[in-house]
C-alpha cells in the first residue's frame, strides 16, 4: 500500500464522516484497485447521498471496470446535483463518444469545458471531436436562440428512432400524441394509452396512501425495454419507450425532453 | 420471520432512509413477509403496489414486452421500488428521500432474486 493511500485511509478512519473518502477512492482507482475503491465510494454515498462529487467518483470507478451503463446513472445523478459539474459533464461526453455519438459527446465537453476552462486536456478532445462532427450547438444550459415552432407536427417532431417511443395521453386515457408499436409493427397507441392513464392514477394512490406527496416518475424495466411514466401537466401523462441498452439516466433525460416538448405543444394547441 | 428470510431483508434495511420492505403475492396483493416502520400500513402498501404492478403488467403486456422486472415510483418524499422474484412474488421496499436511488435499486433486484 502506497503511503498517500495509507494515510488517507488513516485520515479516514479517524473521521469516518470526513470527505477524504473522495480522495481516497480516487488514489485507489488511479492505482486499479477497483474493488477497494467501489467499497469506498459505495459507503462514501450511502453517507453523503446528494454530493455530485462522490456520484462522479463513483461513475469512474464503474467505466473503469466497464460498467457503462451504471456509470451514465452515477454520472446523470452528479449532474442533476450540479448541473455544471465537469467530470461528469466529461464522463457522460466520454459514454456518449464511446457510443459513436460524437454530437451528444461534443455538446457535453463543451458544457464541461465552459465549466472548467483551464484543463487543457479537454480542450484537445473538444479539436478532436469537433475534426469528426463540425461545429455544434452551444453548452448544454447555455442560451439558444428560440427554434421555430411548429405546432401542426405534434408533440414530438424533434425526436426520431434513436428516442424511443412516446405517448403523450390524456386524463381520460385518450392518445393525443405521440405513437406506440409492438415489436410486430402493430399500432398500440390507442390500447397502450388507457392503460397509461390506469397507471397513472395507481401511482397516485400510491403516492398519496404512502404520504409520499406527489409522484413525480414511474420507471419500469422489462426484459427488452426500459419505459418511463410521468405528467409533463396534471391533466396528461407521457410514456418514454428506450431499448434496455440505453441507460436509465438516458431515458430521464429523453423523458425531461419530452415532456418540456408536450408541454409547449400543449400551450400552443389550447 | 425466518433466518432466510432476514438474510433477504438485511441489506436492504440498512441502506439509508429505507422505511421497510415486504415479500407480497404478485396475484392478490397479500403480505408473505414485512419489516416495515411501525407508521406503515403494510396491508394497504401490499394492495397498492401489487394493483400498481398488475396495471403496468398490463400495459407493458399490450406493448408487446411482457412482465416487469423492476419498477420504482419516484415521488416528492420518497420512492418505492419493487422487483419481481420467483413464484409470482414481489419483493416491494418503501424509501424516504435521500435514499440512494443506485444502489437500493441493485439491492432490490439482487434480493429479488434470492426469492422463491
Amino acid at each position: 500500500m502506497s503511503d498517500d493511500i495509507r494515510t488517507l485511509t488513516a485520515e479516514l478512519a479517524a473521521d469516518p464522516s470526513s470527505l477524504v473518502f473522495l480522495r481516497l477512492g480516487e488514489a485507489l482507482r488511479q492505482r486499479g484497485l477497483l474493488q477497494a475503491a467501489a467499497k469506498v465510494a459505495v459507503a462514501g454515498l450511502i453517507r453523503y447521498p446528494h454530493h455530485p462529487g462522490a456520484h462522479d467518483l463513483y461513475a469512474h470507478i464503474l467505466a473503469d471496470g466497464g460498467d457503462y451503463e451504471r456509470a451514465f446513472d452515477e454520472w446523470d445523478m452528479a449532474l442533476r446535483l450540479d448541473p455544471t459539474s465537469p467530470g461528469a459533464l466529461k464522463g457522460i461526453g466520454y459514454l456518449y463518444h464511446r457510443a459513436g455519438d460524437h454530437t451528444r459527446a461534443l455538446e457535453h465537453l463543451a458544457a464541461a469545458a465552459a465549466a472548467a476552462p483551464e484543463d487543457e486536456g479537454l480542450q484537445a478532445a473538444i479539436s478532436r471531436l469537433l475534426a469528426l462532427v463540425g461545429p455544434v450547438a452551444a453548452p448544454a444550459g447555455a442560451a439558444e436562440p428560440e427554434a421555430p415552432f411548429d405546432p401542426s407536427r405534434g408533440p414530438f417532431a424533434d425526436f426520431d428512432e434513436a428516442d424511443g417511443a412516446r405517448l403523450l395521453v390524456d386524463s381520460g386515457g385518450l392518445c393525443i400524441g405521440g405513437r406506440l408499436t409492438a415489436p410486430g409493427g402493430t399500432d398500440r397507441s390507442e390500447e397502450v394509452a388507457a392503460e397509461i392513464a390506469g397507471a397513472c392514477r395507481e401511482a397516485s394512490r400510491a403516492a398519496d396512501h404512502l404520504d409520499l406527496g406527489a409522484w413525480q416518475s414511474v420507471i419500469v424495466e422489462c426484459e427488452d425495454v426500459n419505459l418511463l411514466l410521468e405528467r409533463p401537466t396534471p391533466e396528461t401523462c407521457l410514456l418514454v419507450m428506450q431499448d434496455r441498452d440505453q441507460p436509465i439516466g438516458q431515458l430521464r433525460y429523453t423523458a425531461e425532453r419530452a415532456a418540456a416538448s408536450a408541454r409547449r405543444w400543449l400551450e400552443a394547441v389550447r | 420471520m425466518t433466518d432466510d428470510l432476514a438474510a433477504v431483508f438485511e441489506p436492504i434495511l440498512q441502506i439509508r432512509g429505507v422505511r421497510g420492505a415486504m415479500i407480497v403475492s404478485a396475484a392478490d396483493g397479500v403480505v408473505v413477509a414485512a419489516s416495515l416502520m411501525e407508521d406503515v400500513d403494510g396491508d394497504a402498501f401490499a394492495a397498492l403496489t401489487a394493483s400498481l404492478v398488475g396495471r403496468l403488467g398490463s400495459l407493458t403486456d399490450l406493448a408487446g414486452q411482457g412482465a416487469p422486472r423492476c419498477v420504482q415510483l419516484h415521488a416528492e418524499h420518497g420512492a418505492v421500488f419493487l422487483a419481481t422474484g420467483p413464484a409470482d412474488l414481489l419483493l416491494v421496499v418503501l424509501a424516504g428521500a435521500g435514499t440512494p436511488v443506485g444502489l437500493a435499486r441493485l439491492q432490490v433486484i439482487q434480493a429479488a432474486g434470492q426469492l422463491g
